[in-house]
């Protein structure tokens, strides 16, 4: 039946349609990939992790040829998945593995223990040389300025670190016998570096491997800050708490107390005794502070002029030299000494990994028709591209972007449009809006978006639009939203909408609505109060009683009660909610609708679809109806994602057409 | 915020409690049967099992209707009344029905042991938790759902409201028994939806 349906659509818009158009590059390739440099430069690993199997590869940086090359299921089983990997030295890759039953749902992962295993990169092809840590614990990091050597906490009612030699484990196929000793008998105090009395979160070290400070969890709803002395070299050294905070009171934190400071260490400064730390009452890191947690003092670094705060950027002597910034919906290196950015609104580039000396670099580059890359930059040499993050895309897609901005009730709501190359006042194109989920923080960028390429590819126009409530464009237009989702957030998309309508290259009577999750919402609100704009809409997963929503069990009291203030009340505001909910409007319902949920969602109880298909069902309005039943809310599980897509192309493919 | 949330469902703690006086009796499975004559202002209550753990049961208890407003803000605030009823879904899966007095119950707690270890979810008095049931009609209460997935002290443990997601399946196990009570949505908070279905939308 879907063949005969998709051949009546081919031939019916074939002058101007390549059915399907990139579904497989961007949708059918489960594989992902990392990357990590060596201290010295010379060599970096990449991991490349399929459903199938996990195979590391080691390349030589000068020729970035394959230098050695490890196949996790081979050497171990099938189920066996890469959680991180590092390089302890030159010569040593850590890898954190656990069981693939144990990636299921973050619950199983929670509780799994990561199997340490490290590999010889030295050693021969024939007979590779691993080592395993049995013992408990997690590694901390490798040892500074030490060949061999890694820093191991034993994190339990009272927590250690141990310096443990490499040669001295048990290799992974090692036999034990009676001589042999669990990972070499280095679990001894003789090799403790650090003690702390409580269960170790995070550790903070010198930049000479001494330890400095701990994080750690002293009682049940305790976790304090305990800093080392200074020069102490004693491994039995006790730390002194010197600050601690209740995590009830962290969770929850009472409304009168939140205009006080709120400081949480993030990491350690190269200043004894000081850390960088945000303050958990701010509703999102805007600024940065140099705590000294002891002397009660602080000091602020940075203030982020209405972005959060997303990461700190580290000179080579640990001194955090500028943070990490959302403006505008890119990513952006703001400094404190006024360096200028490595970044600009075109492509976005990262460094990701640099050599100890600084000379040899892996960055990552995407830009809106150039799917994510990392290149290497060595020392007077030209940048090598080592891999795309789309294995089966090209370097760059024919498409192009426009972004600009709409007024609406004095707030100027960005949008981004994506056109196909082709598109022009002669050929213009059939439009899709697609208003992205969350709502609240989520937004749309200007870099690469798989959605965007996919639909120029298949000849449409996309527009999305970062309306209020999206993050990366601020405080202010984050909290625009509150309590808006049936209101001033559609008014912005509508409004977005009409003004890219008026394009010469835009085919304005054809334009579909398509969205996920609030997405779907947006997309059958709008597509039920503006008949005359919209052609057709499709919503996946969408919230379709929004008070049904709001009762979800798998949200916890402290998302209830976030969700209570952005959204609404289900108790006050019930009457409110309900006239805004698609469930109790879809009685002016008279575009062509395609209502699509997966069975297994828990985040959008399907019971939202269900009500919508039902009520369309009692009064006999014809819809499309799409059940996944092993779905849950991303429908990221096997070939999920190109059904999706390919329905969703397929239904708006015929209503343009129409 | 919807794609970002993390299951976090069960687990609301752990309650340690003295086992309450149980009624087994009044849980009829896979099948409606009416309450006997001695039961008055009676309702069947339908719930939906999808149990992924082994001797599931819950325990619920009547709600003092007054207590409600006040318990929105407060949630230890609300009273329960008469005795706590413990409902025993060992074995059982898909539609379980169990006759109740009319009220507005609170399921209080659901234990989930872990082999011969007790552990008990607490539902905080959230209205969440709650379900109706009317005399004199089949009541959909809802979706009893726990996760595959578990530790020793931690489960996924969820109520649903899945109304219009079993309608069908309910219409047809009722027309096909002889019990000709109406169908109610047994809903323990406000929820409007039922209504639709009673006036045609067009």
């Amino acid at each position: 039946m879907k063949i005969i349906i998709l051949g009546m659509i081919l031939a019916s818009v074939a002058s101007n349609v390549n059915a399907n158009k990139l579904l497989d590059p961007l949708f059918a390739d489960p594989s992902t990939q990392s990357v990590r440099l060596s201290p010295d430069g010379e060599r970096y690993v990449v991991a490349e992790m399929r459903p199938e199997k996990t195979t590391m590869r080691v390349y030589q940086s000068a020729s970035q040829t394959v230098n050695k090359q490890y196949d996790l299921a081979r050497l171990f089983d099938e189920n066996t998945v890469l959680r991180d990997m590092q390089w302890l030295d030159n010569r040593h890759i850590a890898t954190m593995l656990l069981d693939k039953v144990q990636t299921k749902t973050a619950l199983a992962e929670s509780n799994a223990q990561l199997k340490l295993i490290i590999f010889d990169i030295e050693s021969s092809d024939a007979d590779p040389v691993m080592y395993q840590v049995s013992t408990p614990g997690y590694l901390v990091d490798g040892a500074p300025d030490e060949q061999g050597a890694f820093y191991f906490s034993r994190s339990a009612h009272k927590s250690k670190i141990y310096r443990i030699e490499i040669s001295k484990l048990l290799r992974v196929d090692q036999k034990r016998t009676k001589l042999t000793r669990v990972d070499g008998g280095q679990f001894v105090e003789s090799n403790v570096i650090a003690n702390a009395d409580g269960y170790a979160l995070r550790w903070f070290f010198q930049k000479s491997g001494q330890p400095a400070a701990v994080l750690l969890r002293t009682e049940i709803d305790k976790v304090s800050l305990a800093v080392y002395k200074s020069a102490s070299n004693e491994p039995a050294a006790v730390p002194e708490e010197v600050t601690s905070w209740k995590l009830s009171e962290l969770n929850k934190k009472e409304k009168s107390k939140q205009d006080e400071p709120f400081f949480i260490p993030i990491a350690m400064a190269s200043e004894t005794g000081k850390f960088y730390s945000v303050d958990v009452n701010e509703p999102q890191a805007f600024s940065l502070y140099l705590v000294d947690f002891k002397q009660q003092q602080n000091e602020l670094v940075f203030t982020s002029p209405g972005q959060p705060i997303v990461d700190l950027i580290f000179a080579k002597n640990r001194k955090a030299v500028g943070v990490m910034v959302v403006e505008q919906g890119l990513y952006k290196e703001s400094y404190f000494d006024g360096q200028p950015s490595l970044l600009n609104t075109e492509i976005l580039q990262v460094v990701t990994a640099s050599s100890l000396d600084g000379k040899t670099q892996i960055v990552y580059q995407e830009s809106h028709n150039q799917p994510g890359r990392y290149v290497l930059h060595q020392d007077k040499k030209a940048p090598v591209k080592l891999f795309n993050q789309y294995t089966r895309l090209p370097d760059s897609l024919p498409s192009r972007q426009v972004v600009g901005t709409v007024k609406v009730d004095e707030f100027d709501i960005p949008y981004i449009l994506t056109l196909p190359q082709s598109a022009s006042k002669s050929a213009p194109v059939p439009l899709i809006v697609m208003p992205h989920g969350g709502p609240f923080d989520v937004y749309d960028s200007s870099y690469f978006s798989a959605d965007a390429q996919f639909f120029a590819a298949n000849n449409f126009a996309l527009l999305r639009v970062n309306f209020r409530g999206s993050g990366g464009y601020g405080l202010q237009h984050k909290e625009a939203g509150k309590k808006q989702w049936g209101d001033k957030m559609l008014l912005d998309i509508l409004s977005a909408t009409q003004l890219v309508q008026q394009r010469a290259d835009i085919r304005s009577s054809q334009t579909c609505l398509v969205g996920m999750s609030y997405g779907g919402y947006a997309a059958l609100m709008l597509g039920i109060q503006h008949p005359k704009i919209f052609t057709c809409a499709a919503s996946v997963a969408g919230v379709t009683d929004i008070n049904l929503f709001i009762k979800s069990p798998y949200l916890s009291p402290e998302q209830q009660e976030w969700i209570t203030e952005h959204v609404g009340d289900s108790n006050s505001d019930y009457a409110k909610l309900k006239s805004i909910s698609p469930v109790y409007n879809i009685n002016r319902l008279s575009i062509p609708l395609l209502l699509i949920h997966g069975a297994k969602d828990q985040v959008v109880n399907v019971e939202n679809g269900f009500r919508i298909k039902r009520l369309l069902e009692q009064a006999k309005i014809p819809f499309e109806w799409r059940l996944y039943p092993e779905a849950g809310h991303d429908f990221s599980e096997d070939d999920q994602l190109v059904r999706l897509y390919t329905d969703i192309l397929t239904f708006v493919q015929q209503h343009v057409s129409n | 915020m919807l794609r970002s949330y993390i299951l976090i469902a069960g687990a609301l703690g752990m309650l340690i409690s003295p086992m309450l006086n149980a009624q087994s009796t009044w849980l009829t499975r896979n099948s409606l049967t009416l309450p006997t004559n001695k039961q008055k202002d009676y309702g069947i209550g339908v719930i939906f099992v999808e149990l992924n753990q082994h001797n599931v049961s819950a325990i619920v208890q009547r709600v003092d209707e007054d207590s409600v407003a006040k318990s929105i803000t407060n949630k230890d605030a609300l009273d329960l009344e008469g005795k706590p009823i413990k409902l025993d879904f060992t074995g059982t899966t898909g539609f379980v029905t169990v006759n109740l007095p009319e009220g507005l119950y609170q399921i209080t707690q659901v234990d989930v042991p872990h082999f011969d270890l007790p552990f008990k979810v607490s539902t905080d008095n959230s209205d969440i938790w709650r379900f109706r049931v009317k005399p004199g009609h089949i009541n959909y209460l809802g979706l009893l759902e726990v996760g595959a997935v578990r530790a020793k002290d931690n489960v996924n443990v969820a109520w649903l409201n899945r109304f219009a997601t079993h309608l069908d399946e309910l219409l047809a196990a009722i027309n096909a028994s002889t019990i000709e009570w109406p169908l109610a949505h047994g809903v323990g908070y406000q929820d409007d939806f039922s209504l639709l279905l009673e006036q045609p939308i067009k």
